[in-house]
């Protein structure tokens, strides 16, 4: 499953959670009921909010491991050490992309940069969706590591508002097959 | 302890006052429905069911961000501004000069976007007001900038005033915000929560309007000085942690209502507490400092900035989750509610805020941000938590001031029906723009690709219902304003009210 | 009038003189950041200090014509905007009369307004001044470290880096001063306070 198909799951299952929460509170709520009840319930709540926090403080802790053990971004101030490297180029509205071609199976550093305005670049599957992103920079060089699995032609998509040719502001990247050496 | 009376004297419109709040209110309303309906222009453009011009589109696009923030940031201080009024002493003048302030500035906005048309959108990313490839001239960008200082003197006025009357009333502004009973002590039961919101507002977005004040003079100095070239990434942060403060402000002036209203309509107190001080103590901080999560993928920021952008989005659903939106829902849980729009509003923007942060927390993690960022997903997150949680903050004020010009609290027939259709609308609206961020849609794009526009009707539908909603609701809300206050309605209890 | 008084009341004519000495003179220009930041100060504070030297009759006048202070307070901030522009702390430097209008005007319409118009500032114009002046010394210092060339032809390039530094430096420290003061400080909003412990 794609990453964005896993993080719609997880939006989807905690928003309906928490709608299920409301919906149950609405339920109940045009019933009223004697003093004794209401402190009860008022005791409910407290310990529901407590077993609340410690799932929250569970995910928080867990999540954040999970996500940042290996931190999703390559180190920027040293070199990569990648196969092959990509160097792009966004300026008011085009790409320059040398070479316009990499190998699959192996490591490619693209190095993003921007001659004007801030650009953002977003690697497109065949298929359509987003691979992996980063913003093209005037005065920064942002190092972005991928390795293709399956070759292709893929779309450089400009993801960053940059002026009315934004949305035009796109070209390909051909991922070849990787040679057996 | 807020009052359980429906509408107790010390809340009463007097002269100034309810002409003051009336201009506000009504300004707000008829600006959200022109906003929406910029909106509605682009979705539908999106969708190839209208014909815009790329230029025209961006232009669009910059008028409905600054507007809509700009209107946020307009009604929420009219929320703020009504309810700590009872608590400290507050100049009118401070709330006028807001006002109009407000007004000169959005005067510059509209026509450096309708006569110069500005494009660069509300974030005004340096360098790109002054790179609009003669679509828009360096000049009509600083016209744009001018009205964004304007408009941030008025709300430095009104969060001067406000801190000058809660520092009289408390000594300082850790003491108003309730520092000293964070680890001890008995908590004053009368310290009014809205003191507490108010202080977080006014520490957090004097600081962003702080750095709006530099960053804005010196795009100005790089428009008129060009040989003076400012570091992008700088003028980047110091951007995103001024917009970022500054919408945000919206939330927490406007959640002042449901802390105000709630135990009204419930006929239940809603006890300030130890937790809840805490949870306004965290969020003065994570709303300072959660900023970088907008940097995500600009690598070259300081790796520790991207980690805390990441931990403190996450550590920011705690406060919502455990202690306002929980502390609502006790209140409510069996209370013997009877609903009207105010009540309902209310429960609708506590459900609005908590479930529109679940998409802002999956988005604000450095691992999905590398594929949602810049797409529809971050539109349908704010989108979210703005129209169905933030607006309805502030209508179901609206709703409760024109309650008290009547004998019973709002609840026609008419009424009955605009709200479900706001809510259907607003969720079909805010999820087809989520839907459209898993498919990897990108935000702020005037030509979409066929195989995009699918989400992109579906929004449109969506947005259709809720300016339809949305347009009975101004009318409504400024017809009942316009009503001469009915001398029975005050000091009409709860009790009274729920019959 | 004690001995110490009068010293005090002559505090700011001595000072005056003092820094139109000319090895002062010369050592305080001798840099961009000294001048920028300690000799045209220290000339806003002789105006200070020229306060007492305003006859009453003539506060009174003043006074009619400042309300809360703001008058007076937007008057320093044009004189400060004119001695904080890099061109004329430069041609103080070359021209004779305008180092003499810099030595008169900084105390006079930057020192003496300030000393008349902050005490009857209350909260709000002191707010809008304080996070002004905070904004003003962020940009500057920001200004300083990005221009690309010296902006004043008597001082070099790395001078103008260190009172950009200086300038970036005291902006954040008069932020955390502030927020502190207003966080866990004592703050005499409108006088209330002082009236109601008298």
């Amino acid at each position: 499953m794609i990453l964005q198909n896993i993080v719609w799951t997880i939006a989807l299952v905690g928003m309906g959670l928490i709608a299920l929460g409301f919906i149950y509170v609405i339920s109940q709520a045009g019933r009223t009921v004697d003093e004794a009840a209401s402190i009860e319930s008022a005791r409910t709540s407290g310990v529901l909010r407590k077993w609340l926090f410690a799932a929250l403080l569970v995910i928080f802790v867990a999540g954040s491991w999970a996500t940042l053990r290996r931190f999703p971004i390559p180190p920027q101030n040293r070199a990569l050490d990648a196969g092959q490297v990509v160097d792009v180029v966004a300026s008011q509205w085009f790409w320059q992309v040398t070479p316009p071609s990499v190998r699959s199976g192996s490591t490619v550093e693209f190095r993003v940069t921007s001659t004007d305005v801030n650009h953002g670049l977003a690697i497109y599957s065949p298929e359509g969706h987003i691979l992996i992103q980063t913003q093209a920079m005037p005065g920064y060089t942002n190092k972005l590591l991928y390795t293709f699995d399956q070759p292709g032609v893929y779309t450089l998509q400009c993801l960053e508002f940059c002026g009315v040719g934004h949305g035009p502001m796109k070209t390909t990247l051909r991922v070849v097959a990787a040679i057996a050496e | 302890m807020a009052s359980l009376t429906m509408y107790p004297d010390d809340e009463r419109l007097a002269g100034g006052e309810r002409i003051a709040f009336n201009l506000y209110i009504v300004t707000a309303v008829a600006l959200f429905v022109l906003m929406m309906l910029l909106g509605l222009t682009m979705r539908m453009t999106q969708a190839k069911w209208l014909t815009v011009q790329s230029p025209l589109f961006y232009q669009l696009l910059s008028m409905h961000g600054a507007g809509m923030v700009g209107t946020m940031a307009l009604v929420t201080t009219a929320v703020m501004w009504f309810f700590l009024r009872k608590y400290v002493q507050l100049h009118l003048w401070a709330f006028v000069a807001n006002y109009v302030l407000f007004m000169l500035g959005a005067l510059c906005i509209i026509a450096s976007i309708f006569v110069g048309r500005y494009g660069a959108l509300w974030t005004f990313l340096y360098p790109l007001p002054v790179r609009g490839f003669g679509l828009w001239t360096s000049n009509t960008s600083a016209l744009f900038m001018v009205g964004y200082l304007l408009i941030g003197v008025g709300s430095l006025l009104f969060y001067l005033d406000a801190a000058a009357g809660i520092i009289k009333v408390h000594g300082n502004l850790g003491r108003a915000l309730g520092l000293q009973w964070l680890f001890g002590g008995k908590i004053d039961p009368d310290h009014p929560k809205a003191v507490v919101a108010s202080t977080q507002v006014i520490i957090s977005n004097s600081l962003g309007i702080l750095a709006g004040a530099v960053v804005l003079v010196m795009s100005l100095v790089n428009i008129f000085f060009p040989t003076v070239v400012l570091n992008a990434l700088l003028a980047k942060n110091l951007i995103y942690w001024f917009g970022h403060q500054y919408i945000n402000a919206t939330i927490y002036m406007g959640v002042i209502a449901v802390y105000e209203l709630l135990p009204r309509y419930t006929g239940k107190p809603y006890p300030i507490s130890r937790p809840f001080l805490w949870s306004w103590a965290a969020s003065t901080l994570f709303v300072i400092v959660v900023y970088p999560h907008h940097l995500l993928m600009d690598f070259a920021q300081p790796r520790w900035l991207a980690v805390i952008g990441q931990m403190v989005s996450w550590g920011a659903g705690f406060p919502v989750f455990l202690v306002t939106v929980f502390g609502a829902l006790t209140n409510l849980h069996r209370s013997g509610i009877r609903w009207t729009m105010p009540s309902r509003l209310l429960i609708l923007s506590m459900f609005g805020w908590a479930a529109g942060i679940v998409p802002a927390i999956l988005d604000g993690t450095i691992r999905n941000n590398l594929v949602m960022h810049n797409t529809q997903w971050v539109p349908g997150h704010f989108h979210f938590y703005l129209l169905l949680g933030v607006l309805a903050m502030a209508m179901a004020l609206m709703y409760h001031v024109i309650g008290s010009r009547v004998s019973a609290p709002p609840n026609s027939s008419a009424d009955k029906l605009g709200f479900p259709l706001y809510l259907a609308g607003g969720l079909i609206f805010t999820y087809a723009f989520l839907d459209a961020g898993r498919l990897s849609v990108p935000r702020r794009m005037a030509e979409h690709l066929d195989s995009w526009t699918f989400t992109d009707k579906v929004g449109s539908i969506g947005a259709i219902l809720v300016v339809l909603a949305m347009l009975y609701f101004a009318i409504r809300i400024s017809a009942g304003l316009l009503k001469q206050p009915s001398a029975g309605a005050a000091g009409v209890s709860t009790a009274d009210a729920a019959g | 009038m004690t001995r110490l008084q009068t010293v005090v009341r002559w505090a700011g004519p001595i000072l005056w003189l003092t820094l139109a000495l000319p090895p002062v003179r010369h050592a305080l220009e001798s840099t961009l950041t000294l001048q920028m930041l300690v000799q045209i100060p220290l000339l806003a504070l002789v105006g200070w200090w020229l306060r007492p030297f305003l006859p009453d009759r003539a506060v009174k006048v003043l006074n009619a014509w400042n309300r809360g202070g703001i008058s007076g307070l937007l008057l320093a901030s044009f004189a400060a905007m004119i001695w904080m522009l890099p061109r004329t702390m430069d041609s103080a430097l070359n021209v004779p009369w305008v180092e003499l209008a810099k030595f008169t005007s900084v105390p006079v319409l930057l020192g003496l307004p300030l000393a008349v118009s902050w005490p009857r500032a209350g909260f709000v114009v002191r707010g809008v001044f304080l996070v002004e002046a905070t904004a003003t010394a962020f940009r500057l210092g920001w200004l300083y470290l990005v221009s690309p060339q010296r902006l004043c032809s008597n001082y070099l390039l790395g001078d103008q880096q260190l009172a950009g530094n200086a300038l970036l430096a005291i902006g954040a420290a008069m932020s955390l001063l502030l927020a502190w003061k207003l966080m866990w400080g004592h703050v005499d909003v409108d006088g209330s306070h002082r009236r109601s412990h008298a």
